[in-house]
């Protein structure tokens, strides 16, 4: 499989032959701080010298967080993590793969949600005090929360308020969001782990159904969805008909601020997707802000810290080494709640909680970002 | 003999003690079961998870069977009691996916009772049948991992 045309095609379309060998990725990079064998730089290098058919190569591509700190730091701006998922997609479709996590159930979900024929029940979350419309303007993308609230349930993860807080703020706001009964997983999971002909099942799917409903915009709750639908679901020969955004760049558009203020302070946890992927910082905090009082952990924003996993893959001990720094980081600001604006960050940073040797040291109230607002924009009890 | 060699589209998980001594007992006495019917041995029921049984759906099958034994009667002790919530959340994740609650049926034996064996599997593929294929059985699915040999590489 190691045509060395295509490496060189890959090193040259994401601009990998521009390292200097400085090394800044891997001093930024969160997985390289806890697994000293991991080294974005090196790996960079190796593939430059020896193509892919290498071990080295062949095991550490299914490490990286894709997180794309290293990107922010790169003097370069090399886009490390969408050439690791290059390669993940050259290695996918000989065959190969890294570990999936939870026995790869997750993925399994993804991909059989990209059947065409399929009568799903997602919608059994709608309560009869929440509006919901077939058709209209405005859309809410739930993506996989039906799922994960399900999945994870011996977590505690509770993921079916954040939808519903979610269509709380719109009804708040006089809007009655389109839900579809036949929406389908946004498939950027599918994407990073390489299986790109499921992702664009996926899309093209949830493409029709979007169309169908003739919406304008595009909202969700989750970083990745939004940032999927944003920026993978459009094809430079065709131009999304709609426009997508996540809660937080709705809302802050909107102009809308708390009209209840909780006495709760809160940190902010960065998904990836929403910090570095789509530049969004500081409207959830602005938001936030308004609601609650905002503290900061030590890496915030675009130098945010990563959750510790990403795609259902390799959670290992070098996940939860860096989760549990995550979690210390932010119990350290002495803030009530974590907020988390990514429905993944809260069921990895729930699942590193539970760690039995730190005896509860760790545990910290965590909520989404639209559970925070929910409340505040609505002025009800929080 | 017809347990060995049956390929079909009813996966049966079945674990090594009861349900295994049963199958045994079931082909001794040169009894069959549905063609459809695979067998699939498993240490124990409390080896199944949701990745087992949403993989057999994901790749095909139109059913699937959990095998095993009672809920005292565990050769490990834990088993049937780490299986219960498991099943909820493979109930719980089928009827989100819309696939129907009839496609999976957990079956608790003692090691003598193969006839119940015999005719629960029969019963079990009556019903699959009549259900029809799955979303996921017409080939309109989503390919697993490795499962890429038709599809072009990129050049």
């Amino acid at each position: 499989m190691n045509s060395g045309n295509v490496i060189r095609r890959l090193v040259q379309q994401y601009r990998v032959f521009l390292c200097i060998d400085c090394g800044k990725c891997t001093g930024a990079c969160p997985l390289a701080q806890v697994d000293s064998a991991f080294s974005p730089r090196l790996f960079a290098r190796r593939v430059i010298e020896e193509g892919i058919d290498n071990d080295y190569v062949r095991s550490k591509v299914w490490n990286c967080l894709t997180c794309g700190l290293c990107r922010e730091r790169c003097p370069e701006g090399i886009d490390f993590a969408q050439f690791v998922r290059a390669l993940r997609r050259l290695y996918f479709e000989s065959g190969q793969s890294g570990h999936l996590s939870h026995g790869g159930a997750l993925q399994g979900l993804m991909r059989m949600q990209a059947a065409r024929r399929l009568a799903q029940r997602r919608c059994e979350w709608i309560s009869p005090d929440l509006k919901v419309a077939q058709g209209g303007e405005l859309l809410y993308f739930v993506g996989c929360l039906p799922y994960f609230d399900l999945f994870f349930n011996e977590l505690g993860v509770n993921m079916l308020p954040i939808a519903a807080d979610t269509v709380r703020i719109f009804n708040a706001l006089g809007i009655t969001p389109v839900v579809l009964p036949d929406e389908r997983c946004c498939g950027h999971d599918l994407y990073w782990s390489g299986d790109e002909r499921n992702f664009r099942r996926l899309r093209d799917l949830n493409l029709a159904g979007f169309r169908q409903a003739g919406v304008k915009t595009i909202v969700t709750s989750c970083a990745e969805c939004s940032y999927t639908l944003k920026h993978l679901y459009a094809d430079p020969s065709a131009p999304l008909p709609f426009e997508v955004m996540h809660l937080s760049e709705f809302l802050h558009a909107a102009g809308v601020k708390a009209v209840r203020r909780s006495p709760l302070t809160a940190t902010f946890q960065d998904p990836c997707r929403l910090a570095r992927f789509q530049g969004i910082c500081d409207q959830p905090r602005e938001l936030l802000g308004s609601a609650v009082a905002l503290r900061e952990m030590r890496h915030w924003g675009t130098a945010g810290w990563c959750c510790g996993n990403s795609s259902w893959l390799h959670c290992d001990r070098y996940s939860k080494q860096m989760q549990v720094e995550r979690l210390c980081e932010a119990r350290d600001t002495g803030a009530d709640l974590l907020v988390t604006a990514c429905p993944k960050c809260q069921i990895h940073l729930r699942c590193a909680m539970r760690d039995v040797n730190r005896r509860g040291n760790l545990t910290m109230e965590i909520r989404d970002f639209a559970s925070i607002m929910a409340p505040a924009v609505c002025g009800t009890e929080p | 003999m017809s347990i060995c060699h049956s390929r079909g589209s009813i996966l049966a998980f079945c674990c090594n003690w009861a349900a295994h001594r049963c199958l045994m007992a079931l082909s001794r006495k040169g009894g069959s079961i549905p063609r459809e019917i695979t067998p699939l041995s498993v240490m124990c029921s409390g080896r199944i998870d949701c990745a087992m049984v949403l993989g057999a759906f994901e790749r095909g099958a139109e059913g699937v069977m959990v095998i095993g034994c009672r809920d005292d009667d565990c050769r490990y002790g834990v088993g049937p009691a780490r299986l219960a919530p498991r099943l909820t959340t493979i109930r719980g994740l089928m009827a989100l996916l819309g696939l129907e609650d009839e496609r999976f049926e957990r079956l608790a034996l003692d090691a003598d009772q193969s006839d119940r064996l015999q005719e629960r599997l029969g019963a079990f593929a009556r019903r699959i049948e009549r259900l029809g294929p799955s979303p996921f059985a017409d080939g309109d699915r989503g390919a697993s991992i490795g499962d890429h040999s038709a599809e072009a590489r990129p050049s």
